[in-house]
């Protein structure tokens, strides 16, 4: 990150608005370049999304895992073969 | 599956099926876990999901993502199952989702102040997961799974949940804004906290 030169409040209002919609790629292309350059100009807000981005990051990672419980791949199987065949 | 007496072009289409849709099963149990919150009734809404899919394969599209196809017709059984069973699963809608992310932005901005970075790069926080997802409500655990998780774009987690795209946004927004409080609490706890206050009084703090 540059060193911060004090854009307008307005404008890091716009940016953090933004924030999951930037991380999750959801804004187009010349908002992405906006938010961006924002970011490179304003610590602050630099730091709220590098926390943000961390976060989600713990998430993806952490969340919990499922096993598989052994036989139920053959329970649901064994549903399907009840059913019989498919009206398709 | 027994696929005796069908057709013969049944029973490739069939053998498709299961090998595809049964590839599906860790993250469709996974889901299942998210909406259900409880073991054993996630494995029943999956074998519940994959009898409806077995019927109604013949309305999916060759080449489309069988994963989310499974996790809207597991998503549809469960909203089904509940409201037969409870009548009742609405929840407030927050309709403002800019709302929800300025305030996570701003909860993150008062931590700062108060004391410094900090960091949730340098402890377990699966605990903390844990514990955070037990505190939200099935259509908020669904929603992070499928956008945050599985990777799933707005529009088709709003698909699999049949939902406006913007209730996504707001359930998603909320649900983040939630666990960032409970992960911001856990790692103040944790002592987790740099050495390096924050100014009181940041013109750019939202």
């Amino acid at each position: 990150m540059t060193t911060p030169s004090h854009p307008a409040a307005a404008e890091c209002q716009e940016a953090v608005r933004r924030l999951w919609d930037y991380l999750d790629a959801e804004v187009d292309p010349a908002q992405h370049a906006g938010i961006t350059a924002h970011l490179q100009r304003c610590a602050d807000c630099a730091a709220h999304f590098a926390f943000a981005r961390q976060m989600l990051a713990v998430v993806r990672h952490r969340w919990p895992q499922v096993a598989v419980p052994q036989d139920l791949t053959a329970r649901i199987r064994a549903r399907l073969a009840e059913e019989g065949p498919r009206v398709a | 599956m027994a696929v005796a007496g069908a057709g013969c072009t049944d029973v490739p289409r069939d053998a498709v099926f299961e090998a595809a849709a049964l590839a599906c099963l860790p993250e469709l149990l996974r889901f299942a876990r998210a909406l259900t919150h409880d073991d054993d009734a996630a494995a029943d809404l999956v074998q519940e999901t994959y009898v409806r899919a077995y019927h109604g394969y013949a309305t999916f599209l060759p080449g489309a993502d069988m994963r989310r196809w499974l996790f809207t017709i597991c998503h549809h059984a469960w909203v089904r199952l509940v409201h037969r069973e409870r009548r009742v699963i609405l929840t407030p809608e927050g309709e403002s989702a800019e709302l929800e992310t300025l305030a996570a932005v701003h909860d993150h901005a008062d931590s700062r102040r108060s004391g410094g970075e900090i960091s949730l790069d340098t402890l377990d926080l699966g605990p903390a997961i844990d514990r955070a997802l037990a505190t939200l409500t099935p259509d908020a655990r669904s929603v992070v799974l499928l956008v945050d998780v599985e990777g799933l774009s707005y529009e088709h987690a709003a698909e699999v949940l049949e939902v406006p795209v913007g209730t996504v946004r707001s359930r998603l927004f909320r649900a983040r804004r939630l666990l960032q409080a409970q992960l911001l609490s856990f790692a103040r706890d944790a002592g987790l906290v740099g050495d390096r206050p924050l100014p009181t009084n940041d013109p750019r703090t939202p």
